[in-house]
């Protein structure tokens, strides 16, 4: 027991160094790109025509006002603190003062949305298939499904959704081009709201659906081939399980375990937006906001979003490392043994 | 138990389904929940005729005019123009709603007095007269008066950290109000041309605002929102969640007196969707106005090719794309005969090539936009007489010669070591052309001949691509020998007066340590600096003034600090399917641009299709 505990306990100390060396990275990798903040609006104005004059005054004043004129360590120290010990992520640069945690919080549950709904379906749709796939290789069925995942596996998610937008959009009319929901419909907690979510969520997500579905089969395919050959399935077959049965209670079980590993951490990057989709679908989400944020500098934005991503991946990877021994007796006895 | 876990099972996705669904309606997303402390009567958003395909829009499509922008909002609540990120560029609030005192229509030369009647000076040029015109008022009813440019100006006087603070400090001696349509104002030094700080784009000195809702907020943080403005249209929301800024037009703007009367009820403004989509959008008429910049000429073909319904209105850019600068610390490049030699390497015809959408992409000598723009058709003589004199005096001419560039080089102690040009100490001659990426900017392409031609002639030259946002710091370090990019006419353009170049092209020592932005390029020149301090006291229109001109761009031009090789052209698109009596190429009633604040006066020209 006390060797669970430590096992426990090396993990979450794991984690709290790995978020702080993530943090550490990011933070001093986008100071690296080029270009101040404000330097960057001003050039911007000039560039469309404003007359800017006496510009180093006013650089100078929001330098101060946003801390860039503080040496980097100064910076990173108090960033440090800021962020881990009062959990504030800063002011939005390119919105000033407004908080980088509202902005983030105005795109997140649309990201949360779109990415996590589509993750699911994709996950779920890929295991079945590729469990099914891979019980049935060598037949017709698996043929075309695994011809088929490795085609689609590889092509661009936001292509299939140019394809989408112009085939069932435009070409047959059968759904928005783009959206999160219709303009005219008034946002709340009514059916008309969900019912226009949920029609314009359905473009985006089935391209995103569609290339994870495939992706998800092929890998479990391989994973229920592997299994297969495991002595256990012949014994299971031996004893004459109905097939049913061994596919359900040997081999998707089986192939579950390193497939949940592999969806928590799909599930964590959801928070990163996706740009391209949010682009060619025009929808709210956190991919456009951080491209914005860092073609305007905006260094508190873009370590808001990224850092978010890092903790949400690291804490998918503690809660799957923190419940595998729970689901894996194997696991619980090697970190006893350890 | 098997059982048991598949129905924990069914739960968990059930409840997880409906989390999703929950988080997704109400979680931080507050999607424009409309904005009723407008001015005048609150809008509310109108039920849209069925238009599945774009999603919709919160107002009737044939009461609206929807266009494109290519930037992504982050700022939805702001109408400062004093403080960086204080406005959303873009958003149609610099266009239809934010006005300027007067406007330069640059297609037709004409003067437009819009807030004022006009102005006047004393006869030492110190004092400035703004005569306001009677009836103008903000959006919310009040009148727009002398008060409120008083105001502003002081404003900026007493905020040093403000955009504009800088100008206001080094002219404006103090300001008042005779009365609600005289103001005056007091200048430290006498300026015959101080009537372009209240010009389109002339200054922050002509953003007046509102005095009723400015007194007493910090304009560090004053929002104005929503933007109380003279301008026809008024905010109707902000779709947030649609990056979609909807603008009313409202029934009591002042301009009607004057025969200015908006078409569209409605104006939108978006960010452009993927060029594909937008494509669609246009041959389909969802998009009345896409933006030039991610709608190029072969997008405008193809749009063409399937809809009668798709016009254009193609006008230059006031930055012609060339040699920006010259590094003139340089040894060699601090002589203006080897400006002049790598200038004629410039293959002209062979880079207007690049950009086919304009029949117009003439590649003239001019650094400033010609000669399509009719305001600065004064000028155009005045170059070419300049051009002609250079010719016979130094027998340079602005044309494509590889072999004449050649030999001033050879002239000059830069000789062939074989195949290699090298220095009057024998070291091989080596160039840096500074550039923006290939993926952001065309000049690069400008650059990449040029480099190909100097290498032709036995220089080492090399690109050196950076991000957009390091140009400016790499400029001022000298990290350079040629900038290859945009170059600045804007202050000439749009003024339409060439003093504006002629000063920013001079080297004041002082503005460089001060002003991060003005970069390393300029220089100094006794003689021209005499004929801009002269012209600068001498009003444009006057005949004394031409000479001055002459001899200004004259000298500009033999000092060859910049190297115009083509005028890149903006393909204005419309789509007739809801609006028409766009500008077009027949009839350019007005520069078309949609994201110039002059955009307005387009609106006030088109009406609803029959």
């Amino acid at each position: 027991m006390a060797r669970v505990a430590t096992y426990y306990a090396a993990r979450l100390a794991n984690y709290l160094v790995v978020l702080l060396i993530a943090f550490t990275i990011v933070f001093f990798f986008l100071r690296l790109i080029p270009g101040d903040p404000v330097e960057n609006y001003l050039q911007s104005l000039a560039q469309q025509g404003f007359r800017i004059e006496g510009s180093a005054q006013i650089i100078a004043t929001y330098r101060e006002k946003f801390g860039l004129d503080q040496p980097l360590l100064v910076q990173y120290a108090a960033a440090l603190e800021r962020t881990f010990l009062h959990l504030d992520l800063g002011v939005s640069l390119m919105n000033y003062p407004q908080p980088v945690e509202s902005s983030i919080m105005v795109r997140l549950p649309w990201s949360i949305w779109l990415l996590g709904v589509s993750t699911v379906i994709a996950w779920v749709l890929g295991i079945a298939a590729g469990t099914v796939t891979g019980w049935l290789r060598g037949t017709a069925f698996d043929s075309v499904f695994y011809n088929l995942s490795i085609s689609l596996a590889q092509v661009p998610q936001y292509l299939v959704g140019l394809l989408l937008v112009l085939i069932l959009a435009y070409a047959l009319g059968l759904f928005p081009a783009g959206g999160a929901y219709s303009a005219g419909v008034a946002p709340g907690l009514n059916l008309e709201f969900f019912g226009s979510v949920l029609y314009y969520t359905t473009l985006p997500a089935l391209s995103i659906v569609i290339v994870s579905a495939f992706f998800w089969l092929l890998t479990t395919r391989a994973l229920t081939v592997s299994i297969l050959g495991e002595d256990y399935i012949l014994f299971a077959e031996a004893k004459g399980l109905r097939r049913l049965r061994i596919l359900n209670r040997y081999i998707l079980r089986n192939t579950l375990l390193p497939q949940v590993t592999g969806f928590a951490v799909s599930l964590a990057f959801i928070v990163n937006g996706f740009f391209l989709i949010e682009w060619i679908f025009r929808y709210p989400g956190l991919g456009s906001l951080l491209v914005a944020a860092v073609g305007q500098r905006d260094f508190n934005t873009v370590q808001g979003i990224i850092l978010l991503s890092i903790f949400t991946v690291l804490t998918a990877n503690l809660i799957v490392d923190l419940i595998y021994p729970l689901i894996d007796p194997r696991i619980r006895t090697a970190a006893e043994r350890a | 138990m098997r059982g048991e876990s598949g129905r924990k099972g069914t739960r968990t996705t059930a409840g997880l389904a409906a989390l999703a669904l929950v988080l997704g309606a109400c979680g931080g997303t507050e999607p424009s929940p409309p904005q009723t402390d407008v001015p005048g009567e609150p809008s509310a958003p109108v039920a849209s005729e069925p238009d599945v395909a774009s999603g919709g829009l919160p107002i009737p499509r044939s009461e609206a005019v929807v266009v494109d922008t290519d930037t992504t909002y982050t700022t939805f609540d702001g109408a400062n123009l004093f403080i960086p990120e204080g406005s959303q560029w873009g958003s149609g609030y610099h266009q239809v709603v934010n006005e300027w005192s007067w406007y330069l229509n640059y297609a037709t030369g004409e003067t437009i007095n819009h807030r004022i009647e006009g102005w006047e000076y004393a006869d030492d040029f110190e004092t400035f007269t703004l005569n306001v015109r009677e009836g103008v008022t903000w959006n919310d009813g009040e009148p727009f008066t002398a008060d409120d440019i008083v105001f502003t100006i002081q404003m900026l006087l007493d905020n040093p950290d403000l955009i504009g603070h800088s100008v206001a400090d080094e002219w404006v001696e103090s300001a008042e109000a005779e009365d609600d349509l005289t103001a005056v104002i007091h200048l430290k030094k006498p300026n015959p041309r101080f009537e372009h700080q209240f010009r389109m784009w002339g200054g922050a000195l002509g953003q007046t605002v509102a005095q009723h809702v400015w007194e007493g907020e910090d304009p560090m943080t004053f929002r104005n929102w929503p933007p109380v403005e003279t301008g026809p249209y008024q905010l109707q929301d902000v779709y947030e969640d649609f990056n979609m800024f909807v603008w009313e037009r409202r029934e009591d703007y002042w301009g009607q007196e004057l025969g200015l009367e908006a078409g569209p009820r409605y104006v939108v403004y978006r960010t452009a969707p993927p060029p594909d989509i937008n494509l669609q959008e246009v041959v389909q008429g969802e998009v009345d106005a896409p933006l030039p910049h991610v709608f190029p000429w072969h997008m405008v073909e193809a749009a063409r090719a399937v809809s009668e319904d798709v016009v254009t209105a193609s006008y230059l850019d006031p930055n012609p794309i060339g040699i920006y600068g010259f590094n003139i610390k340089h040894p060699l490049l601090q002589q203006r005969e080897a400006r002049w030699a790598v200038a004629m390497l410039l293959n002209r015809d062979k880079l207007a090539e690049l950009y086919p959408a304009a029949e117009s992409s003439v590649a003239s000598p001019y650094p400033w936009p010609a000669p399509d723009w009719e305001s600065m058709a004064r000028f155009t003589p005045m170059a070419e007489a300049a051009l002609e004199r250079i010719e016979a005096e130094d027998g340079f001419s602005y044309e494509y010669n590889p072999e004449r560039a050649a030999e001033i080089l050879d002239e000059l102690g830069y000789v062939l070591d074989g195949e290699v040009r090298v220095t009057p100490e024998g070291d091989p001659l080596s160039l840096v052309l500074l550039t923006r990426p290939a993926t952001l900017q065309e000049e690069f392409y400008v650059a990449e001949d040029l480099a190909a031609e100097l290498r032709a002639i036995g220089i080492d030259a090399t690109i050196k691509s950076v991000d957009p946002g390091a140009y400016p710091d790499t400029i001022r370090e000298g990290a350079f020998d040629i900038a290859v990019g945009w170059i600045e006419a804007v202050p000439s353009a749009f003024a339409s007066d060439i003093v504006f170049g002629l000063d920013w092209w001079r080297w004041k020592e002082a503005e460089i340590a001060a002003d991060p932005l003005k970069d390393q390029i300029t220089f100094s020149n006794a003689e021209l600096d005499e004929v801009v301090d002269q012209l600068n006291t001498t009003l444009p229109d006057d005949p004394a003034a031409e000479a001055l001109y002459e001899e200004g761009i004259y000298l500009l031009m033999r000092e060859m600090l910049a190297a115009p090789a083509v005028e890149k052209a903006f393909v204005q698109t419309f789509s007739t399917q809801h609006w028409t009596g766009w500008p077009s190429d027949e009839d350019m009633y007005h520069v078309p641009y949609n994201w110039w604040p002059e955009f307005t006066f387009v609106l006030f020209g088109i009406e609803p299709r029959e």
